[in-house]
């Protein structure tokens, strides 16, 4: 099925390319892609696929090296508009990680103090809940908190922004089972209130299954896949640059693939495997 | 705790299904609100475009019927319509099973019959 937007586009990219200095392959080579407003958009890719880069253009954190970007149908680069209208929750590894570097500046209640400060759409009440929910003492420094903790706090900024672009890079590694589930609930629950645009980046495809109305799958800089969550279990119209799309669509319109099987038909390499080791 | 879903299927008509449950098995009547789709949602975990897919064939199929600000309400025949829908899948889905599974451990159709009478009267008691 293809989404037609009525409204601008929460994002679109177009023939964009990007390269790091002194990398021989670009990070992202020619994506095109358009997301409307108010998707739960997983982007899913192995390891250094281009996800995070992909979510760097959207925050203007990087310019492309050619194409456009757009969000909400503006450049998002310098545009101080924009700035108040996308968040970018990093993974828990990022060293320009703004958590990280609070450690021994500031305590829980002041970093969300300052969420209030830059975001016009903060819930204050939301951000106190999250916070009981998660069980964050706001009174603590921020230094001071675990890892799952930590990444319990950049998902509280995340969700209490509720930005209308919501980027969430690998946001919750760290946080156990239960707190991730909170998580997901709390998403929903919110999103039901104030519908918004997130962007999902995970490798635990198959526990975030239900969270996505769709879903795009990138692989060494290029877009394997890209429909609502639905068609891409059906096999639905999958394309990609190996010509895998017979393994897909040969589905039964009845049947489906979970997205994580999808994930691994589409972006395994020619000649891997990733059937169980031989024991005997 | 998130109901289970089978992934084999689209998780849009398990939805569906779920509620076609509650009105055959008269937990839903006629004229009677359907869960909101936000109470959908936050059941089953899942997005509400989903959801929102899963309720809406139900009103193309003219099980649910939507009033302008309330909610979504059932079908006076909707109970009917769906008895009849799965009484003609029940052959297929129900029995050529059993009949199969039968012949793999050798039983008898007498033998079977038997059994699905005997069940049939304890499961009425």
């Amino acid at each position: 099925m293809k989404l037609i937007p009525t409204m601008p586009a929460a994002f679109e990219l177009q023939n964009v390319t990007m390269s790091y200095p002194r990398s021989k392959t670009p990070a992202l080579n020619n994506v095109s892609l358009v997301v409307p407003q108010n998707a739960i958009c997983g982007l899913f890719g192995r390891n250094a696929a281009g996800k995070t880069s992909l979510m760097a253009l959207l925050a203007a954190f990087r310019r492309p090296t050619s194409g456009t970007v757009r969000v909400f149908g503006q450049d998002p680069y310098e545009n101080p508009y924009i700035a108040t209208q996308v968040a970018f929750i990093y993974a828990n590894n990022n060293p320009n990680s703004f958590v990280e570097s609070c450690n021994n500046y500031c305590k829980v209640r002041e970093l969300l103090k300052l969420g209030k400060k830059f975001r016009p759409t903060w819930g204050e009440d939301f951000a106190a809940h999250l916070c009981k929910r998660f069980d964050l003492n706001p009174k603590k420094w921020v230094g001071r908190l675990s890892l799952g903790q930590k990444a319990a706090l950049r998902c509280t900024i995340g969700l209490a922004s509720r930005a209308p672009l919501t980027i969430f890079d690998e946001a919750y590694l760290g946080m156990d089972a239960i707190y991730r589930r909170i998580f997901v609930d709390e998403l929903l629950a919110d999103y039901l209130r104030n519908p918004r645009t997130i962007l999902f980046s995970t490798h635990y495809v198959a526990e975030m299954e239900r969270l996505f109305s769709e879903a795009i799958i990138i692989n060494e800089g290029v877009v394997l896949a890209h429909d609502d969550a639905d068609s891409l279990r059906a096999g639905k119209g999958t394309q990609n640059i190996f010509n895998k799309t017979s393994a897909v669509a040969n589905t039964a319109d009845t049947t489906t693939s979970s997205l994580q099987d999808i994930f691994i038909r589409l972006a395994i390499k020619e000649g891997e495997t990733y059937e169980p080791a031989n024991f005997i | 705790m998130n109901p289970e879903l089978d992934i084999s299927r689209p998780l849009f008509s398990q939805v569906k299904e779920a509620i076609e449950n509650d009105i055959l098995a008269g937990r839903l009547n006629a004229d009677e609100q359907i869960p909101s789709n936000s109470q959908l949602v936050a059941f089953f975990g899942l997005n509400p475009v989903t959801v929102h897919k899963g309720v809406s064939q139900l009103t193309d199929e003219g099980i649910v019927y939507k009033k302008r600000g309330l909610g979504m309400f059932v079908e006076q025949n909707a109970r009917a319509i769906l008895q009849a829908r799965r009484q003609a899948a029940f052959s297929s889905e129900y029995i050529r099973p059993l009949v199969k599974q039968a012949q793999t451990l050798g039983m008898s159709a007498n033998e079977v019959c038997k059994l699905v009478k005997e069940t049939w009267t304890e499961e009425n008691k």
